[in-house]
């Protein structure tokens, strides 16, 4: 670092001792051409299917394979697939559907959503250092710049650690006909996996913090669902007009999931033969446990149409979830619906031009237990990291110890959702025409949140508990038009909805606040009431002061209200950002912190277009979402002084400097701590359309077929995400939730460096013979 | 037909029937709960969780605070705050703590909260071992007094610190505190709370014996009372204080060890200069050393090839190292020691006295680092930002903190 060429003797290059010797890339390295590229996908299935009268028959075969667009990823599937169906008399049918896959998943370092997988490194690490040093070996970042770790050297050591999944799943069931009328039927299904990763990480002496010992951990996971379902159905037209049928049933699910994990460090070698644990000499720890759910339910559903005009609905359904203590583990949730067929009336038929029109409402109910296994247990747990204690003064030892792991919330119910439902269909004009229309408005109480409990209770898990109400009122469009001339057919559609969601009421007090995660920087997603679900929080910023008279004549900012503090305070001159006072203190704090924005869009839409002629077919479809924002997390990296990485064009081209009214950031300084807080800054218009998919399909006339032994065959061109219109200026406005076992939508629309969706282009072939 | 039709309707007729409430009740897997736990050797495994906080440090449990906030030693909240240290690494690393270290901080800054969840972890795990004792019926009162004493030296010992970071805190006893209630702790934080801190200090004075034997780390009567002395000298009390202090070193039984650096090294730990030390262990089964002295992980050299990498926190004051002046007598110069700069660099001569406890307090280029050689400038993340010392006690298990 700091040396100019041809002052360094480059024959002293040494891996260990550590002496690495790299140029300056002067012309800039572009960290995400060398982790990103394009990929081949290959899928290929093989399938056969049979009928006599005693039994029908179908097999499948399917291979998968798909390189990441990120280097070095990729995901390879093989499957089988079986499903036989045998009669064994007039009255009863047996027969399975099973499907037998194994995956191997190559994915990217640290997983998505992380500060420290590829992506995240991919926009921190200087553009001044190289992929390569002078001896072709991975090049890391001088330390005086920054600690981020080069992205394709993470890629290419993480390249063996494959996730190998095993997994059975479907059903087998029996059919008796009881009565003419009368059905049973009782299906028996499993889903069964098992996961094994040994996930092995390489010494990185290049890096500027690098690990020192590599590691090996290896991860067991064995998990099973059954689900075993059994219904008494009954099917009976009374005279003309009376159609009943009602079903009895029963379903209970038991799930078991158990894991083993250990790890060891300090391996001789890095080859693959020895990444197994007994190679490792050091570091050993091992973790391992189980978890169980189960649930048992019971349900009957009548459905009632008179004279093909008026349909009735009505289901009862009794669940029992061993989430919730013995008091609260019951729910009844019943539904009823009703139906209008107006274009099967008589004073309907003279209207030519309608052919189906039908009128809905419905009102139902339905619960949500994803609240963990052991919601209502206070359990204590044991760790060696957390509740071990060297009492004995050992220096090399510690004693056991145990620590409360877990609040548990006996108290905790089911959550209820009251969806209410009016809806309209109709087809006109000989069917061409096809229109949906529904408004809905869905109130959920008893909402289950994973609360966290007073900050003078301890540590523990928190538990879920029932904190208020939400509700959803929203429509949903649906038209299609679809016509033939000659031969060329076409149709054309559109769907559009939208929804509203708000937070009615949570402990009663509405400044009671939930947060979201906590990233390096506080939350920035509070549920609060009267404001939609995980809306964006932090502090409203009003511009930047263009004189320094300007930022002392404005409250003060995180400096206590006098003169001389603000005077000599970075954060009250010229080019620093003017937060709003929100509670008209004059001081600028916490307290001022207040919701900033909605990550929940005004509405979302589709469009898709066919167009046929002949043996030619050209499918497009497209769907959009307006008016949401997102949080970009990633510009905590990229345009505040946070460590020493690369920063944005627009830290650069929008920073303040005297006279530049339309800038963006404030004035940049190495120790500006407070303009990186939660604020609306972060805040991007998410709106996007993209083209999901293209494709052009080209069916070979059968004429042609029959001369060479096929039945049906046809080629196909399919483009997917070719065109994605945005002004979010992350990697892709669809941002998923974090990832989190229970609760994860306490966090909307935060975007910490998602890993995007792809474009591709796919060639198919189908044939039958 | 009939022999098909009769089984299935045995099959639906134990579907129907199986799902009895037995089938819904699950236990937790690999956890206890409290009636597990409700016996001698239970109270003793929570005893030791308790205790296992004396370092500040426990693992995330569905959270994003960093477990090295709570660090016993507060060298955020005390020495970086102070003059006695910097942040250390760079500007853009951590930033919070440079927010504290001007005086600059707010009340939803994330360090408060890791400091805080510490030792309020530590006053439940106190509380639960306080309230499991009297539900146990295998131990003699005698027994579970001794316990209870641990217990009240424990959180007395949590609650001092809290009252000496954050002053207006709340005193959560056994009786507030139930653990599955999650507001039974929402009490306000008006009172003061000082009398409640002695008063669990001096029960653990009058109730715990004067040494353990194997058991160094647990609490003695003398830690009981040094701690209390502290509490009545941080309230100005000397009278009281000095009365229990005189009682320590007539009758402790405690003397200075003959040198120093007998107090930075881990073959010498719990040594007869000390009364209470919180332990520190390594290679004990727990991952990445999380119980020795976790609270320091960011606080190791940087560069220079040194033997751990990260990070470079929480370097020495010039005005720390200035401090170590002496007079020709070796007494500190109360008033004048930060008129001149010690160099950093020893190849600058200084002239004047240095108390030799300096090297042992701080690395100075120049001078052996512990054991691993001449310090090298380089370990220093960043010398333009952060000055040039680096703190000296880094070894694992070195670490010491005193009440």
């Amino acid at each position: 670092m700091g040396a100019t060429a041809g002052s360094v003797d480059e024959s002293t290059y040494s891996v260990i001792p550590k002496n690495l010797i790299t140029k300056a890339n002067k012309t800039g390295t572009n960290w995400f051409d060398e982790i990103f590229r394009s990929a081949p996908i290959q899928n290929h299935q093989l399938g056969v299917s049979g009928a006599t009268e005693q039994a029908r028959y179908a097999m499948s075969l399917n291979y998968f394979n798909q390189q990441g667009i990120m280097d070095l990823t990729s995901y390879k599937r093989y499957s089988l697939r079986a499903n036989t169906e045998f009669n064994v008399n007039k009255r009863v049918r047996v027969g399975e559907n099973f499907q037998l896959a194994y995956g191997e998943q190559i994915g990217q370092p640290n997983g998505n959503q992380s500060e420290s997988n590829p992506i995240s490194f991919a926009y921190r690490v200087p553009p001044i250092t190289p992929v390569y040093d002078i001896k072709g070996y991975f090049a890391g970042s001088p330390t005086v710049l920054d600690n981020s770790r080069s992205p394709v050297a993470e890629l290419f050591r993480n390249k063996d650690n494959k996730r190998k999944e095993m997994r059975i799943f479907g059903n087998a069931y029996a059919e008796v006909d009881i009565l003419k009328d009368l059905t049973a039927r009782t299906q028996f299904g499993v889903d069964y996996n098992l996961f094994n990763l040994r996930n092995y990480r390489a010494n990185d002496p290049e890096s500027p913090e690098p690990v020192g010992n590599n590691t090996l951990g290896t991860f067991n996971n064995y998990e099973y669902t059954w689900t075993w379902y059994n219904t008494l159905t009954y099917s009976k037209a009374l005279g003309d007009k009376h159609r009943i049928n009602a079903i009895l049933g029963t379903e209970s699910i038991k799930s078991y999931f158990e894991f083993f994990q250990a790890e060891r460090s300090g391996f001789a070698v890095d080859d693959i033969s020895n990444r197994y644990l007994g190679a490792g000499r050091s570091g050993i720890t091992n973790a391992g446990s189980g978890a169980e759910w189960r649930l048992a339910s019971e349900f009957v559903k009548l459905n009632y149409a008179f004279d093909d005009k008026y349909l009735l609905d009505a289901t009862l359904r009794r669940d029992r979830s061993s989430r919730f203590a013995p008091q609260f583990r019951t729910a009844i949730f019943p539904a009823v619906s009703a139906g209008w067929i107006l274009s099967n009336e008589s004073f309907m038929k003279g209207l030519s031009w309608l052919n189906f029109a039908k009128a809905r409402i419905g009102v139902g109910q339905t619960g949500n237990q994803e609240i963990g296994n052991y919601n209502a247990f206070s359990t204590f747990a044991t760790s060696p990291e957390s509740s071990f204690y060297d009492l004995q003064g050992a220096n090399t030892s510690s004693l056991p110890g145990y620590e409360l792991g877990q609040f548990g919330n006996a108290n905790a119910k089911w959550e209820t959702t009251t969806s209410t439902n009016i809806g309209f269909d109709a087809r006109l004009f000989n069917n061409k025409l096809d229109f949906g229309f529904d408004w809905f408005n869905r109130r959920t109480t008893d909402m289950l949140f994973p609360v966290e409990v007073q900050f003078t209770q301890g540590v523990a898990a928190n538990p879920f508990q029932n904190i208020g109400e939400m509700t959803n009122k929203g429509i949903e469009l649906s038209l299609n038009y679809a016509d033939k001339k000659g031969d060329f057919t076409y149709s054309i559609g559109g769907n559009f909805s939208t929804y509203r969601n708000t937070v009615v009421k949570t402990t009663g007090d509405p400044n009671t606040q939930y947060f979201g995660f906590t990233t390096r920087l506080a939350p920035m997603s509070v549920t609060q009431a009267g404001y939609p679900l995980s809306s964006f929080f932090g502090y409203q910023i009003d511009g930047i002061f263009q004189t320094d008279a300007e930022g002392r004549a404005h409250a003060a900012q995180f400096v206590s209200n006098t003169d001389a503090a603000k005077a000599t305070n970075p954060y009250n001159k010229a080019g620093a950002f003017k937060y709003r006072d929100i509670n008209n203190d004059g001081v600028i704090n916490a307290a001022d912190r207040t919701i900033i924005g909605n990550p929940h869009p005004d509405f979302m839409y589709g469009v898709n277009l066919s167009l046929g002629y002949k043996d030619f077919r050209l499918d497009i479809f497209g769907q959009g979402v307006q008016g949401n924002q997102i949080f970009n997390y990633v510009r905590y990296w990229t345009d505040f002084p946070t460590f020493g990485g690369n920063r944005s064009l627009r830290m650069f081209e929008k920073s303040w400097r005297p006279g530049m009214t339309d800038a963006q950031l404030p004035i940049p300084r190495s120790n500006d701590v407070i303009s990186s807080n939660p604020s609306t800054y972060y805040l991007e218009d998410g709106s996007y359309f993209r083209l999901k998919n293209i494709q052009l399909t080209y069916t070979i006339p059968s004429a042609i077929l029959k001369k060479v032994g096929l039945s049906t065959a046809s080629i196909y061109l399919q483009g997917q995400n070719w065109l994605t219109l945005t002004k979010y200026e992350g990697l892709d406005p669809e941002i998923n939730l974090r990832n989190y076992s229970s609760g994860s939508d306490r966090q909307i629309g935060v975007d910490e460096g998602a890993y995007p969706a792809f474009r591709s282009t796919n060639v198919g072939l189908s044939i039958s013979f | 037909m009939k022999k098909i039709f009769f089984t299935i309707a045995v099959m639906v007729g134990v579907g129907l029937t199986s799902c009895s409430d037995n089938f819904l009740e699950v236990q937790p897997l690999g956890v206890l709960s409290e009636g597990n736990l409700t016996n001698r050797a239970g109270v003793d495994l929570v005893l030791t969780g308790a205790y296992s906080l004396l370092d500040g440090v426990q693992t995330n449990v569905g959270s994003a605070f960093a477990d090295w906030q709570g660090s016993a030693d507060n060298w955020v909240y005390g020495s970086v705050a102070s003059d006695d240290a910097y942040k250390g690494s760079n500007a853009g690393d951590q930033p919070e703590i440079s927010v504290i270290e001007a005086f600059g901080h707010t009340s939803d800054l994330v360090h408060f909260r890791g400091k805080w969840r510490a030792v309020y972890d530590g006053i439940a795990r106190s509380n639960d071992v306080v309230q499991l004792v009297a539900k146990v019926s295998d131990m003699s009162d005698v027994e579970k007094n001794t316990v209870i004493a641990q217990a009240r030296f424990l959180r007395g010992h949590y609650h001092f610190e809290a009252r000496k970071v954050f002053k207006n805190v709340p005193y959560i006893d056994d009786k507030t505190y139930i653990s599955s209630d999650a507001n039974s702790t929402k009490v306000p934080n008006t009172e003061e709370i000082w009398p409640k801190i002695e008063a669990d200090l001096d029960f653990a004075y009058k109730n715990l014996p004067n040494r353990w034997t194997g058991a160094p780390g647990r609490a003695t009567k003398w830690a009981a009372g040094a701690l209390l002395a502290k509490a009545y000298m941080v309230q100005a009390k000397y009278a009281q204080a000095k009365t229990i202090l005189d009682d320590i070193v007539n009758n402790g039984g405690f003397k200075i060890v003959a040198s120093y650096h007998d107090n930075h090294r881990a073959a010498t730990n719990n040594n007869s200069e000390s009364i209470f030390e919180v332990q520190f262990s390594v290679n004990d089964g727990a991952a990445i050393s999380n119980n020795g002295n976790r609270g320091h992980t960011l606080n190791y050299p940087y560069g220079g090839g040194a033997l751990t990498t990260c990070c470079g926190f929480f370097q020495p004051s010039q005005n720390l190292v200035n401090a170590f002046k002496t007079d020709a007598n070796g007494l500190p110069l109360l008033t004048t020691f930060n008129q001149v700069d010690v160099p950093s660099d020893n190849s600058q001569a200084f002239t004047g006295n240095l108390d030799p406890r300096l090297d042992w307090t701080v690395g100075r280029d120049g001078v052996p680092y512990l054991d691993w050689g001449i310090h090298n400038p380089q370990y220093v993340r960043d010398r333009a930002y952060a000055a040039t010392f680096l703190r000296r006690n880094n070894r694992l298990i070195n670490q010491k903190m005193e009440v």
